[in-house]
């Protein structure tokens, strides 16, 4: 589903962020990216994305080799992919309603299809009696939930999620996570840039360790690290 | 799917016109300026190069006479005139003929129509030549014969006073290009601060995989709709201000620059294309940087 193949991007001027990394990422695969502030987490998302491109090495989603994809296609592969973020990114002034149905707005679906896949996406996450709430009104872990909603609504084959538990006490992160193992039960693939040592831990899905741009660990069932500084 | 794309992009683009209310009125203010000297300039043009061509047919030859010239030296420079191949038409300005002409040139100014007799002004032939640049021919072939004063050619006059039309519309079209490039540059400044002001909401909408072209038309819309404003208005104005200007145009007795109502509205069409064209350009130029995927 994602293949890297010797992927490395250096910054104008500076050290390489990303050093010859080669990852393969199978369909309906549930990873972590782990690895200190700067390790290339981010970035490599950035990538995935195309909202960068590397600067040198080959990235594969979904089988096309998406540095070869012309700039007007990246739409279409962005449509496959959805996204999650620490700050949530959602617009202050919409309901959660409008926040999850403007992802689908965009894309130019129609407004029938868009008032029956939203509720049905918020009622998924748990949040089917939170519709007309501004994002205000919510707490951070209902926030995360519309965003999560919002990235899911168009049943993306990858969801990319970039630190999604960093604003977020303990037990509402188990929340959250419970929700992104449901989802990737419907065999969506699932990659998670975390620096959450417990949620890892307790998860025990295949964790991928960067430092310094490069692969430290490639490892299933793993773990977040071994007595290891943040 | 068509129906809520156009549904989405006049929502947005109506929103960010609202957003923005004062730099909106602005640009559109400029776009008025510029497009009413563009619209003026078009009409100016129209009016001017229809005068010169109807005088450029007027135009003759005059040959004017010595004041002792005799009847044969006259009936013979005649002749000769007529014989000419070049020569069109031939026909002759008695000293009264000529007074008559002078009273009408000057009938605003009484005094020195007054103190003028006809026997001061000269008798002439007024030659018409089949094509008017054969006059040097015909200047020679006259030219030191016995009772021949003077030959002018009217067209020197003519080139001269198109010599100061063309640097007059020179320095029109400069002040039209300055000014169009400043409504440009302000139709790019309300886009690039709508764009600003939404920019959280371009974020995500090229997150969720929305189009270039997707985003960029309601901001673009919002740039044609500013120009297309500008426009109209420039139009209306144009028409509107035809009493003040028809009677500034008529202080110039020899040339006929009066324009109608009609013609107005036919020259300055260009300026409703102009208008369109700067909106769109302007908005292109702001959405330029931003977009870049």
């Amino acid at each position: 589903m994602i293949r890297t193949v010797n992927v490395s991007k250096i910054y104008r001027g500076g050290i390489p962020a990303l050093n010859d990394i080669s990852i393969d990422v199978l369909k309906g695969e549930f990873v972590f990216l782990v690895g200190p502030s700067g390790s290339g987490k981010s970035t490599l998302i950035r990538l995935l994305l195309r909202e960068e491109s590397p600067s040198s090495g080959e990235i594969f989603v979904a089988g096309k080799n998406i540095n070869q994809l012309a700039s007007w296609k990246v739409p279409m592969l962005r449509r496959n992919i959805g996204c999650v973020f620490q700050d949530f990114k959602l617009l202050p002034s919409k309901t959660v309603f409008e926040n999850v149905g403007f992802a689908l707005e965009v894309i130019g679906r129609p407004r029938e299809f868009i008032s029956k896949a939203v509720p049905e996406v918020l009622d998924l996450v748990g949040l089917g009696d939170k519709i007309d709430r501004l994002p205000d009104q919510l707490s951070g872990g209902e926030q995360q939930r519309v965003s999560i909603a919002r990235a899911f609504v168009n049943r993306p084959q990858i969801l990319l999620a970039d630190e999604p538990t960093g604003n977020l006490d303990p037990s509402t992160s188990v929340d959250i996570m419970k929700l992104l193992d449901r989802i990737n039960r419907t065999g969506t693939t699932v990659v998670m840039a975390t620096h959450d040592h417990a949620i890892v831990d307790a998860m025990r899905r295949r964790v991928i360790e960067l430092e310094s741009g490069t692969v430290l660990r490639d490892q299933e069932r793993g773990v977040y690290g071994y007595a290891r500084e943040e | 799917m068509a129906s809520v794309n156009l549904q989405y992009v006049v929502k947005e683009t109506s929103t960010n016109l609202k957003r923005n209310v004062f730099i909106t009125i602005a640009a559109v203010l400029v776009v008025l300026v510029s497009m009413y000297l563009v619209g003026a300039v078009f009409v100016a043009s129209f009016a001017v190069d229809r005068a010169l061509t109807l005088q450029t047919k007027k135009v003759e030859v005059a040959v004017f006479l010595k004041r002792d010239v005799t009847p044969e030296e006259r009936n013979s420079i005649q002749r000769d005139l007529i014989a000419m191949p070049e020569v069109a038409t031939v026909s002759y300005e008695s000293k009264q003929q000529a007074y008559e002409t002078f009273k009408k040139l000057f009938r605003d100014e009484p005094d020195i129509v007054e103190n003028t007799t006809p026997d001061a002004l000269p008798e002439s032939f007024r030659v018409k030549l089949k094509d008017p640049n054969q006059y040097a021919v015909v200047r020679d072939r006259l030219e030191g014969r016995a009772g021949i004063d003077q030959i002018q050619d009217e067209r020197k006059f003519l080139s001269r006073l198109l010599a100061v039309v063309r640097d007059v519309r020179v320095l029109g079209i400069v002040m039209v290009v300055l000014l169009t490039i400043a409504a440009g540059v302000l139709i790019a400044t309300t886009i690039r601060m709508a764009l600003f002001a939404r920019r959280r909401e371009i974020a995500i909408m090229k997150l969720v995989g929305a189009t270039n072209w997707f985003i960029r038309v309601p901001f673009m819309l919002e740039g044609v709709i500013q120009g297309m404003i500008g426009a109209v208005l420039a139009m209306a104005l144009l028409v509107a201000t035809r009493p003040f200007y028809t009677n500034l145009l008529k202080s110039f007795k020899f040339l006929n620059l009066t324009v109608t109502y009609t013609e107005i509205l036919a020259n300055s069409m260009w300026v409703l294309v102009f208008g369109i064209l700067i909106g769109a350009i302007g908005s292109l130029l702001g959405l330029r940087r931003f977009l870049d995927v």
